[in-house]
Protein backbone atom coordinates (compact mmCIF):
# COMPACT_ATOMS: atom_id res chain seq x y z
CA UNK A 1 0.00 0.00 0.00
CA UNK A 2 1.99 2.87 -1.09
CA UNK A 3 -0.85 5.11 -1.88
CA UNK A 4 -1.42 8.19 1.07
CA UNK A 5 -4.13 10.42 -0.41
CA UNK A 6 -6.25 11.49 2.12
CA UNK A 7 -9.68 10.48 1.47
CA UNK A 8 -12.27 7.24 1.86
CA UNK A 9 -10.24 5.34 -0.29
CA UNK A 10 -6.94 5.09 2.07
CA UNK A 11 -9.49 3.74 4.62
CA UNK A 12 -10.83 0.92 2.00
CA UNK A 13 -6.93 -0.03 1.69
CA UNK A 14 -6.52 -0.30 4.78
CA UNK A 15 -9.47 -2.54 6.22
CA UNK A 16 -8.34 -4.79 3.55
CA UNK A 17 -4.39 -4.95 4.68
CA UNK A 18 -5.68 -5.44 8.03
CA UNK A 19 -8.74 -8.04 7.29
CA UNK A 20 -5.61 -10.18 5.38
CA UNK A 21 -2.89 -9.58 7.48
CA UNK A 22 -3.77 -8.00 11.38
CA UNK A 23 -3.38 -11.45 12.82
CA UNK A 24 -4.30 -9.61 16.54
CA UNK A 25 -7.47 -8.80 16.90
CA UNK A 26 -6.53 -5.60 18.30
CA UNK A 27 -4.33 -4.06 15.78
CA UNK A 28 -7.79 -5.64 13.33
CA UNK A 29 -10.40 -3.70 15.18
CA UNK A 30 -7.82 -0.62 14.69
CA UNK A 31 -8.14 -0.25 11.15
CA UNK A 32 -11.80 -0.97 11.21
CA UNK A 33 -11.64 2.20 13.06
CA UNK A 34 -9.42 4.23 11.28
CA UNK A 35 -11.09 3.34 8.18
CA UNK A 36 -14.53 4.57 9.55
CA UNK A 37 -12.42 7.80 10.79
CA UNK A 38 -11.51 8.24 7.35
CA UNK A 39 -14.97 7.79 5.82
CA UNK A 40 -16.83 10.35 8.02
CA UNK A 41 -13.94 12.84 7.56
CA UNK A 42 -14.10 12.69 11.91
CA UNK A 43 -10.21 14.17 11.72
CA UNK A 44 -7.24 16.53 9.84
CA UNK A 45 -6.79 13.87 6.93
CA UNK A 46 -2.82 14.12 7.57
CA UNK A 47 -2.90 12.94 11.17
CA UNK A 48 -5.23 10.16 9.99
CA UNK A 49 -2.81 9.11 7.50
CA UNK A 50 0.36 8.89 9.67
CA UNK A 51 -1.98 7.18 12.21
CA UNK A 52 -2.26 4.36 9.11
CA UNK A 53 1.47 5.02 8.78
CA UNK A 54 2.07 3.45 11.72
CA UNK A 55 -0.98 0.89 12.56
CA UNK A 56 0.39 -0.80 8.82
CA UNK A 57 4.03 -1.12 10.64
CA UNK A 58 2.58 -2.65 13.64
CA UNK A 59 0.36 -4.83 11.57
CA UNK A 60 3.22 -6.31 9.69
CA UNK A 61 5.34 -6.22 12.53
CA UNK A 62 3.05 -9.07 14.18
CA UNK A 63 2.85 -10.53 11.04
CA UNK A 64 6.46 -11.42 10.49
CA UNK A 65 7.10 -12.38 14.37
CA UNK A 66 6.86 -16.00 15.60
CA UNK A 67 4.24 -15.36 17.79
CA UNK A 68 2.42 -13.78 14.51
CA UNK A 69 2.40 -17.14 12.80
CA UNK A 70 1.10 -19.46 15.98
CA UNK A 71 -2.07 -16.63 16.46
CA UNK A 72 -2.65 -17.12 12.59
CA UNK A 73 -2.66 -20.79 13.04
CA UNK A 74 -5.68 -20.57 15.97
CA UNK A 75 -7.17 -18.26 13.59
CA UNK A 76 -7.57 -20.93 11.16
CA UNK A 77 -8.48 -23.47 13.52
CA UNK A 78 -11.43 -21.54 15.33
CA UNK A 79 -12.64 -20.08 11.83
CA UNK A 80 -12.75 -23.96 10.49
CA UNK A 81 -14.77 -24.79 13.32
CA UNK A 82 -17.35 -22.06 12.85
CA UNK A 83 -17.63 -23.07 9.53
CA UNK A 84 -18.30 -26.94 10.09
CA UNK A 85 -20.90 -25.97 12.71
CA UNK A 86 -22.62 -23.52 10.56
CA UNK A 87 -23.33 -26.07 7.71
CA UNK A 88 -24.51 -28.68 10.08
CA UNK A 89 -26.92 -26.79 10.82
CA UNK A 90 -28.01 -25.11 7.60
CA UNK A 91 -28.30 -28.24 6.31
CA UNK A 92 -31.05 -29.79 8.57
CA UNK A 93 -33.99 -26.85 7.97
CA UNK A 94 -36.99 -28.23 6.81
CA UNK A 95 -40.28 -27.06 5.52
CA UNK A 96 -42.73 -25.23 7.77
CA UNK A 97 -45.61 -25.02 5.41
CA UNK A 98 -47.00 -27.66 2.92
CA UNK A 99 -49.80 -26.78 0.85
CA UNK A 100 -50.92 -29.68 -2.23
CA UNK A 101 -53.78 -28.85 -4.52
CA UNK A 102 -55.61 -26.05 -2.25
CA UNK A 103 -58.50 -24.13 -3.14
CA UNK A 104 -61.39 -22.57 -2.53
CA UNK A 105 -64.84 -21.72 -4.13
CA UNK A 106 -66.99 -18.29 -3.99
CA UNK A 107 -70.12 -19.55 -5.53
CA UNK A 108 -71.71 -16.18 -4.99
CA UNK A 109 -68.42 -14.30 -7.12
CA UNK A 110 -67.82 -17.16 -8.92
CA UNK A 111 -64.17 -16.97 -7.98
CA UNK A 112 -62.14 -20.36 -7.43
CA UNK A 113 -58.84 -20.34 -6.04
CA UNK A 114 -57.30 -23.88 -7.27
CA UNK A 115 -54.12 -26.05 -7.43
CA UNK A 116 -52.21 -24.25 -5.11
CA UNK A 117 -48.80 -26.28 -4.87
CA UNK A 118 -46.72 -24.56 -2.15
CA UNK A 119 -43.55 -26.11 0.15
CA UNK A 120 -42.53 -22.55 2.19
CA UNK A 121 -39.23 -23.51 4.35
CA UNK A 122 -38.09 -21.64 7.37
CA UNK A 123 -35.62 -18.79 6.57
CA UNK A 124 -37.10 -18.10 3.44
CA UNK A 125 -39.62 -14.68 2.30
CA UNK A 126 -41.98 -15.80 -0.20
CA UNK A 127 -43.93 -12.71 -1.97
CA UNK A 128 -47.12 -13.16 -2.92
CA UNK A 129 -48.14 -10.74 -5.82
CA UNK A 130 -50.73 -10.48 -7.95
CA UNK A 131 -53.73 -8.05 -9.18
CA UNK A 132 -56.34 -6.90 -6.53
CA UNK A 133 -59.49 -9.78 -6.29
CA UNK A 134 -57.12 -12.31 -7.43
CA UNK A 135 -57.17 -14.35 -4.70
CA UNK A 136 -54.23 -13.13 -2.20
CA UNK A 137 -55.95 -12.38 0.50
CA UNK A 138 -57.93 -15.10 0.32
CA UNK A 139 -54.60 -17.46 0.39
CA UNK A 140 -53.09 -15.76 3.29
CA UNK A 141 -56.45 -16.26 4.89
CA UNK A 142 -56.06 -19.95 4.57
CA UNK A 143 -52.85 -20.56 5.55
CA UNK A 144 -53.15 -18.65 8.90
CA UNK A 145 -56.65 -20.36 9.68
CA UNK A 146 -59.11 -17.55 9.18
CA UNK A 147 -60.70 -18.81 6.28
CA UNK A 148 -61.32 -23.10 5.55
CA UNK A 149 -60.45 -24.39 2.00
CA UNK A 150 -62.81 -26.58 0.19
CA UNK A 151 -59.59 -28.29 -1.92
CA UNK A 152 -56.77 -30.46 -1.03
CA UNK A 153 -54.61 -30.67 2.37
CA UNK A 154 -52.58 -28.13 4.28
CA UNK A 155 -49.70 -29.45 6.51
CA UNK A 156 -47.90 -27.68 9.14
CA UNK A 157 -45.31 -30.74 9.85
CA UNK A 158 -43.16 -29.02 12.59
CA UNK A 159 -46.19 -27.56 14.37
CA UNK A 160 -48.57 -30.74 14.29
CA UNK A 161 -48.22 -34.37 16.55
CA UNK A 162 -48.90 -36.96 14.85
CA UNK A 163 -51.76 -37.15 12.59
CA UNK A 164 -53.58 -34.46 14.97
CA UNK A 165 -53.34 -30.65 13.63
CA UNK A 166 -54.69 -28.33 16.58
CA UNK A 167 -55.76 -25.34 14.73
CA UNK A 168 -55.93 -23.16 18.56
CA UNK A 169 -52.46 -24.39 18.42
CA UNK A 170 -51.14 -23.57 15.27
CA UNK A 171 -52.60 -20.25 15.23
CA UNK A 172 -50.82 -19.58 18.43
CA UNK A 173 -47.35 -20.02 16.20
CA UNK A 174 -48.10 -17.83 13.70
CA UNK A 175 -47.55 -13.87 13.67
CA UNK A 176 -50.10 -12.28 11.38
CA UNK A 177 -49.81 -8.44 10.34
CA UNK A 178 -52.73 -7.42 8.82
CA UNK A 179 -53.11 -4.57 6.11
CA UNK A 180 -55.23 -2.85 8.84
CA UNK A 181 -53.56 -2.59 12.33
CA UNK A 182 -55.95 -2.83 15.17
CA UNK A 183 -55.05 -0.65 17.68
CA UNK A 184 -53.50 -1.67 21.33
CA UNK A 185 -53.85 0.33 24.41
CA UNK A 186 -51.10 1.00 27.19
CA UNK A 187 -47.37 1.99 26.00
CA UNK A 188 -44.92 -0.35 23.49
CA UNK A 189 -42.89 -1.34 26.70
CA UNK A 190 -45.97 -2.85 28.38
CA UNK A 191 -47.56 -4.43 25.15
CA UNK A 192 -44.32 -5.85 23.98
CA UNK A 193 -43.71 -7.30 27.93
CA UNK A 194 -47.42 -8.65 27.79
CA UNK A 195 -46.61 -10.40 24.25
CA UNK A 196 -43.44 -12.42 24.84
CA UNK A 197 -45.03 -13.32 28.48
CA UNK A 198 -47.98 -14.59 26.71
CA UNK A 199 -46.13 -16.58 24.30
CA UNK A 200 -44.47 -18.23 27.39
CA UNK A 201 -41.06 -15.84 27.89
CA UNK A 202 -40.74 -15.26 31.72
CA UNK A 203 -38.63 -13.26 34.08
CA UNK A 204 -34.99 -11.94 33.24
CA UNK A 205 -35.67 -13.63 29.32
CA UNK A 206 -38.69 -11.92 28.92
CA UNK A 207 -36.73 -8.54 29.87
CA UNK A 208 -34.33 -9.39 28.11
CA UNK A 209 -36.29 -10.37 24.72
CA UNK A 210 -38.20 -6.74 24.89
CA UNK A 211 -34.93 -4.86 25.92
CA UNK A 212 -33.25 -6.87 22.82
CA UNK A 213 -36.13 -6.26 20.07
CA UNK A 214 -36.79 -2.36 21.05
CA UNK A 215 -32.89 -1.67 19.85
CA UNK A 216 -32.76 -4.06 17.35
CA UNK A 217 -35.41 -2.15 15.53
CA UNK A 218 -34.55 1.09 16.56
CA UNK A 219 -37.41 2.36 18.79
CA UNK A 220 -36.20 3.09 22.04
CA UNK A 221 -37.29 6.69 21.64
CA UNK A 222 -40.66 5.13 21.54
CA UNK A 223 -41.25 3.09 24.51
CA UNK A 224 -43.52 5.13 26.37
CA UNK A 225 -45.61 5.93 23.21
CA UNK A 226 -49.23 4.70 22.60
CA UNK A 227 -50.76 4.06 19.40
CA UNK A 228 -52.16 7.59 18.85
CA UNK A 229 -49.08 9.13 19.57
CA UNK A 230 -47.47 7.32 16.29
CA UNK A 231 -47.04 7.68 12.62
CA UNK A 232 -47.97 5.11 9.68
CA UNK A 233 -44.70 3.55 9.70
CA UNK A 234 -43.64 3.59 13.70
CA UNK A 235 -46.89 2.13 13.95
CA UNK A 236 -45.87 -1.12 11.45
CA UNK A 237 -42.77 -1.50 13.27
CA UNK A 238 -44.50 -1.77 16.82
CA UNK A 239 -46.69 -4.53 14.80
CA UNK A 240 -42.89 -6.11 14.13
CA UNK A 241 -41.68 -6.19 17.45
CA UNK A 242 -44.69 -7.29 18.84
CA UNK A 243 -44.22 -10.12 16.44
CA UNK A 244 -40.70 -10.87 16.84
CA UNK A 245 -40.55 -10.03 20.38
CA UNK A 246 -41.37 -14.14 20.68
CA UNK A 247 -39.69 -15.19 18.34
CA UNK A 248 -42.09 -17.01 15.77
CA UNK A 249 -40.84 -19.10 13.09
CA UNK A 250 -43.73 -18.49 10.86
CA UNK A 251 -44.80 -14.66 9.94
CA UNK A 252 -47.44 -13.44 7.64
CA UNK A 253 -47.42 -10.04 6.28
CA UNK A 254 -50.48 -8.62 4.48
CA UNK A 255 -49.77 -5.35 2.36
CA UNK A 256 -47.53 -3.96 4.83
CA UNK A 257 -45.93 -1.42 2.41
CA UNK A 258 -48.94 0.12 1.53
CA UNK A 259 -49.36 3.37 3.74
CA UNK A 260 -44.90 3.78 4.03
CA UNK A 261 -42.91 6.27 2.66
CA UNK A 262 -39.78 4.97 0.46
CA UNK A 263 -37.47 5.36 3.41
CA UNK A 264 -39.47 3.43 5.52
CA UNK A 265 -40.22 0.82 3.09
CA UNK A 266 -35.86 0.24 2.86
CA UNK A 267 -35.76 -0.30 6.58
CA UNK A 268 -39.03 -2.58 7.35
CA UNK A 269 -37.47 -4.93 4.25
CA UNK A 270 -33.88 -4.88 4.94
CA UNK A 271 -34.65 -5.48 8.35
CA UNK A 272 -37.25 -8.34 7.74
CA UNK A 273 -34.51 -10.15 4.66
CA UNK A 274 -32.25 -10.21 7.97
CA UNK A 275 -34.54 -11.53 10.54
CA UNK A 276 -35.78 -14.25 8.56
CA UNK A 277 -32.26 -15.68 7.50
CA UNK A 278 -31.22 -15.72 11.33
CA UNK A 279 -29.32 -19.05 11.77
CA UNK A 280 -30.51 -19.40 15.38
CA UNK A 281 -34.29 -18.60 14.76
CA UNK A 282 -34.74 -18.44 11.67
CA UNK A 283 -38.63 -17.27 10.55
CA UNK A 284 -40.61 -18.63 6.94
CA UNK A 285 -42.08 -15.11 5.82
CA UNK A 286 -44.85 -14.47 3.83
CA UNK A 287 -45.64 -10.73 2.45
CA UNK A 288 -48.10 -9.95 -0.08
CA UNK A 289 -47.32 -7.03 -1.88
CA UNK A 290 -48.10 -4.57 -4.72
CA UNK A 291 -44.89 -3.32 -4.91
CA UNK A 292 -43.55 -5.61 -7.52
CA UNK A 293 -39.54 -3.78 -7.47
CA UNK A 294 -38.90 -4.14 -3.86
CA UNK A 295 -40.49 -7.39 -3.05
CA UNK A 296 -38.68 -9.11 -5.93
CA UNK A 297 -35.09 -7.35 -4.14
CA UNK A 298 -35.80 -9.17 -0.75
CA UNK A 299 -37.72 -12.03 -1.37
CA UNK A 300 -36.25 -15.91 -1.66
CA UNK A 301 -39.12 -17.23 -4.22
CA UNK A 302 -41.97 -15.48 -6.05
CA UNK A 303 -45.66 -16.43 -6.04
CA UNK A 304 -47.66 -14.57 -8.78
CA UNK A 305 -51.63 -15.12 -8.70
CA UNK A 306 -53.81 -14.35 -11.30
CA UNK A 307 -57.46 -15.12 -11.15
CA UNK A 308 -57.34 -17.68 -8.29
CA UNK A 309 -54.14 -19.64 -10.32
CA UNK A 310 -50.44 -19.65 -9.61
CA UNK A 311 -49.09 -17.71 -13.06
CA UNK A 312 -45.35 -18.31 -11.92
CA UNK A 313 -43.65 -19.64 -8.58
CA UNK A 314 -40.10 -19.54 -8.86
CA UNK A 315 -36.96 -17.20 -7.84
CA UNK A 316 -36.54 -13.64 -8.52
CA UNK A 317 -35.05 -11.85 -11.78
CA UNK A 318 -35.83 -15.80 -13.32
CA UNK A 319 -39.29 -14.83 -14.97
CA UNK A 320 -38.73 -14.79 -18.78
CA UNK A 321 -41.20 -16.45 -20.98
CA UNK A 322 -39.75 -14.74 -24.16
CA UNK A 323 -36.87 -15.52 -24.19
CA UNK A 324 -36.70 -14.26 -27.58
CA UNK A 325 -37.16 -10.13 -26.23
CA UNK A 326 -35.92 -8.19 -24.10
CA UNK A 327 -38.32 -5.59 -22.35
CA UNK A 328 -37.67 -2.22 -20.49
CA UNK A 329 -39.90 0.50 -19.43
CA UNK A 330 -39.14 3.94 -20.61
CA UNK A 331 -39.83 7.29 -19.47
CA UNK A 332 -38.76 10.21 -21.47
CA UNK A 333 -40.46 13.27 -21.04
CA UNK A 334 -39.82 15.32 -23.69
CA UNK A 335 -40.34 13.25 -26.90
CA UNK A 336 -43.32 11.64 -28.34
CA UNK A 337 -43.55 8.20 -28.79
CA UNK A 338 -43.26 8.23 -32.36
CA UNK A 339 -39.88 10.14 -32.52
CA UNK A 340 -38.56 7.22 -29.72
CA UNK A 341 -39.77 4.55 -32.44
CA UNK A 342 -38.05 6.03 -34.99
CA UNK A 343 -34.74 6.39 -33.14
CA UNK A 344 -34.95 2.54 -31.69
CA UNK A 345 -36.03 1.47 -35.53
CA UNK A 346 -32.59 -0.13 -36.38
CA UNK A 347 -33.03 -2.47 -33.39
CA UNK A 348 -36.89 -3.58 -34.45
CA UNK A 349 -37.93 -2.31 -31.21
CA UNK A 350 -41.39 -2.02 -30.64
CA UNK A 351 -42.93 1.07 -28.33
CA UNK A 352 -45.87 0.97 -26.58
CA UNK A 353 -47.73 3.50 -24.25
CA UNK A 354 -48.52 2.37 -20.93
CA UNK A 355 -50.46 5.39 -19.55
CA UNK A 356 -47.33 6.00 -16.91
CA UNK A 357 -44.50 4.78 -18.79
CA UNK A 358 -43.66 3.37 -22.53
CA UNK A 359 -43.04 -0.18 -22.94
CA UNK A 360 -40.07 -1.31 -24.78
CA UNK A 361 -39.56 -4.45 -26.50
CA UNK A 362 -36.33 -5.54 -28.59
CA UNK A 363 -35.35 -8.74 -30.19
CA UNK A 364 -32.72 -10.70 -28.24
CA UNK A 365 -29.81 -10.26 -30.54
CA UNK A 366 -29.83 -6.52 -29.15
CA UNK A 367 -29.48 -5.48 -26.15
CA UNK A 368 -30.95 -2.85 -23.80
CA UNK A 369 -27.86 -0.91 -23.08
CA UNK A 370 -27.28 -0.40 -26.94
CA UNK A 371 -31.33 0.84 -26.77
CA UNK A 372 -30.46 3.19 -23.86
CA UNK A 373 -26.86 4.49 -25.63
CA UNK A 374 -28.73 5.26 -29.13
CA UNK A 375 -31.82 7.49 -27.04
CA UNK A 376 -28.93 9.24 -24.85
CA UNK A 377 -26.33 9.50 -28.46
CA UNK A 378 -29.90 11.31 -30.17
CA UNK A 379 -30.18 13.94 -27.21
CA UNK A 380 -33.32 12.12 -25.69
CA UNK A 381 -33.41 12.65 -22.35
CA UNK A 382 -34.18 9.62 -19.99
CA UNK A 383 -36.53 10.06 -17.23
CA UNK A 384 -37.08 6.75 -16.11
CA UNK A 385 -35.25 3.08 -17.87
CA UNK A 386 -35.60 0.09 -15.82
CA UNK A 387 -35.14 -3.47 -17.51
CA UNK A 388 -37.68 -5.82 -16.61
CA UNK A 389 -36.87 -8.97 -18.87
CA UNK A 390 -36.71 -11.16 -16.11
CA UNK A 391 -39.12 -8.88 -13.72
CA UNK A 392 -42.79 -10.53 -12.81
CA UNK A 393 -43.84 -7.24 -13.84
CA UNK A 394 -44.08 -8.70 -17.16
CA UNK A 395 -47.23 -10.28 -16.16
CA UNK A 396 -49.20 -7.08 -15.38
CA UNK A 397 -48.52 -6.02 -18.90
CA UNK A 398 -49.67 -9.10 -20.01
CA UNK A 399 -46.52 -10.60 -20.72
CA UNK A 400 -46.90 -14.64 -19.52
CA UNK B 1 -23.61 -15.83 4.53
CA UNK B 2 -21.07 -17.64 7.12
CA UNK B 3 -20.42 -16.63 10.42
CA UNK B 4 -17.09 -15.19 8.63
CA UNK B 5 -18.70 -13.34 6.18
CA UNK B 6 -21.17 -11.78 8.35
CA UNK B 7 -18.41 -10.73 10.64
CA UNK B 8 -16.39 -8.77 7.83
CA UNK B 9 -19.75 -7.16 6.66
CA UNK B 10 -20.37 -5.65 10.15
CA UNK B 11 -16.64 -4.57 9.86
CA UNK B 12 -17.07 -3.01 6.42
CA UNK B 13 -20.44 -1.25 7.89
CA UNK B 14 -18.26 0.27 10.85
CA UNK B 15 -15.19 0.90 8.42
CA UNK B 16 -17.43 2.72 5.62
CA UNK B 17 -19.25 5.02 8.73
CA UNK B 18 -22.81 3.24 8.34
CA UNK B 19 -22.53 2.26 11.85
CA UNK B 20 -26.47 2.20 12.25
CA UNK B 21 -27.04 -1.03 9.78
CA UNK B 22 -23.24 -2.14 11.74
CA UNK B 23 -24.88 -2.49 15.03
CA UNK B 24 -28.48 -3.97 13.84
CA UNK B 25 -26.16 -6.95 11.85
CA UNK B 26 -24.29 -6.67 15.37
CA UNK B 27 -27.02 -7.85 17.69
CA UNK B 28 -28.65 -10.43 14.83
CA UNK B 29 -24.95 -11.49 14.94
CA UNK B 30 -25.05 -12.10 18.85
CA UNK B 31 -28.54 -13.26 18.68
CA UNK B 32 -27.14 -16.00 16.26
CA UNK B 33 -24.16 -17.50 17.11
CA UNK B 34 -23.68 -16.16 21.19
CA UNK B 35 -23.95 -18.96 23.66
CA UNK B 36 -25.44 -17.14 26.42
CA UNK B 37 -27.72 -14.33 27.62
CA UNK B 38 -25.34 -12.30 28.86
CA UNK B 39 -23.64 -11.54 25.39
CA UNK B 40 -27.16 -10.70 24.15
CA UNK B 41 -27.33 -8.34 26.91
CA UNK B 42 -23.86 -7.01 26.05
CA UNK B 43 -24.78 -6.21 22.66
CA UNK B 44 -28.28 -4.63 23.75
CA UNK B 45 -25.82 -2.38 26.10
CA UNK B 46 -23.96 -1.74 23.31
CA UNK B 47 -26.59 0.15 20.84
CA UNK B 48 -28.16 1.89 23.80
CA UNK B 49 -24.91 3.55 24.86
CA UNK B 50 -23.95 4.15 21.29
CA UNK B 51 -27.32 5.85 20.48
CA UNK B 52 -27.07 7.49 23.85
CA UNK B 53 -24.27 9.27 22.94
CA UNK B 54 -25.35 9.99 19.61
CA UNK B 55 -28.58 11.94 20.78
CA UNK B 56 -25.83 14.05 23.06
CA UNK B 57 -24.29 14.85 19.85
CA UNK B 58 -27.41 15.69 17.81
CA UNK B 59 -28.14 17.88 21.02
CA UNK B 60 -24.90 19.67 20.50
CA UNK B 61 -24.58 20.25 24.66
CA UNK B 62 -21.29 18.24 25.08
CA UNK B 63 -17.97 17.99 23.83
CA UNK B 64 -17.91 16.53 20.22
CA UNK B 65 -14.89 14.86 19.96
CA UNK B 66 -15.17 13.01 23.28
CA UNK B 67 -18.60 11.69 22.67
CA UNK B 68 -17.01 10.46 19.08
CA UNK B 69 -14.09 8.82 21.78
CA UNK B 70 -16.46 7.43 23.47
CA UNK B 71 -18.60 6.12 20.65
CA UNK B 72 -15.29 4.59 19.10
CA UNK B 73 -14.58 3.05 22.31
CA UNK B 74 -18.68 1.42 22.16
CA UNK B 75 -17.84 0.02 18.61
CA UNK B 76 -14.51 -1.09 19.80
CA UNK B 77 -15.94 -3.16 22.39
CA UNK B 78 -18.65 -4.55 19.98
CA UNK B 79 -15.67 -5.47 17.31
CA UNK B 80 -14.36 -7.44 20.22
CA UNK B 81 -17.23 -8.71 21.50
CA UNK B 82 -17.74 -10.03 17.81
CA UNK B 83 -14.39 -12.46 17.88
CA UNK B 84 -15.31 -13.42 21.57
CA UNK B 85 -18.91 -15.31 20.26
CA UNK B 86 -16.91 -16.29 16.98
CA UNK B 87 -14.36 -17.80 18.79
CA UNK B 88 -17.04 -19.42 21.68
CA UNK B 89 -19.38 -20.89 18.47
CA UNK B 90 -16.34 -22.59 17.38
CA UNK B 91 -15.33 -23.82 20.92
CA UNK B 92 -18.99 -25.58 21.08
CA UNK B 93 -18.66 -27.09 17.44
CA UNK B 94 -15.14 -28.69 18.52
CA UNK B 95 -16.06 -30.08 21.74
Amino acid sequence: MTRMSADGYVGEELLQFAEFYALDQELNHEAVLLSMSFSLAQSDPRALVAQSKALLEKILDDYDSEKGQQKAHVMAEIEANALKKYEEVLAARTTLVGLKDVGKNFKSSRFHLQNINLSLNLGEITGIIGPNANGKSTLLKIIVGELLKDEGTLEYPQFSKGNITSWAAIKRKIAYIPQDLIPWKGSLREVLLYEAARHGIKGKDCELQVDFIIQRLGLSEYIDHEWNQLSGGYKLRFELAKALVWRPSFMVLDEPLANLDVAAQLTILNDLKNLAHSFKNPICVIITSQHIHEIEHVADSLLVLETGKIVYFGKPFEFNPNNSLHIAELSCPDAGIQEIRNVLLPLQARVEDRGYCLLIEIPHQHTLGKALQILLQQGIEVAYFRDITHSVKQIFYGHN
Amino acid sequence: MTILERKKQIKTLVATGNVHEAIKRAMDFVEDFGQSNNLTNEIVLISSNFFDVQRLKNMDIADFAELSRQQNRILLRMLTLLDEVETMFALTSAE
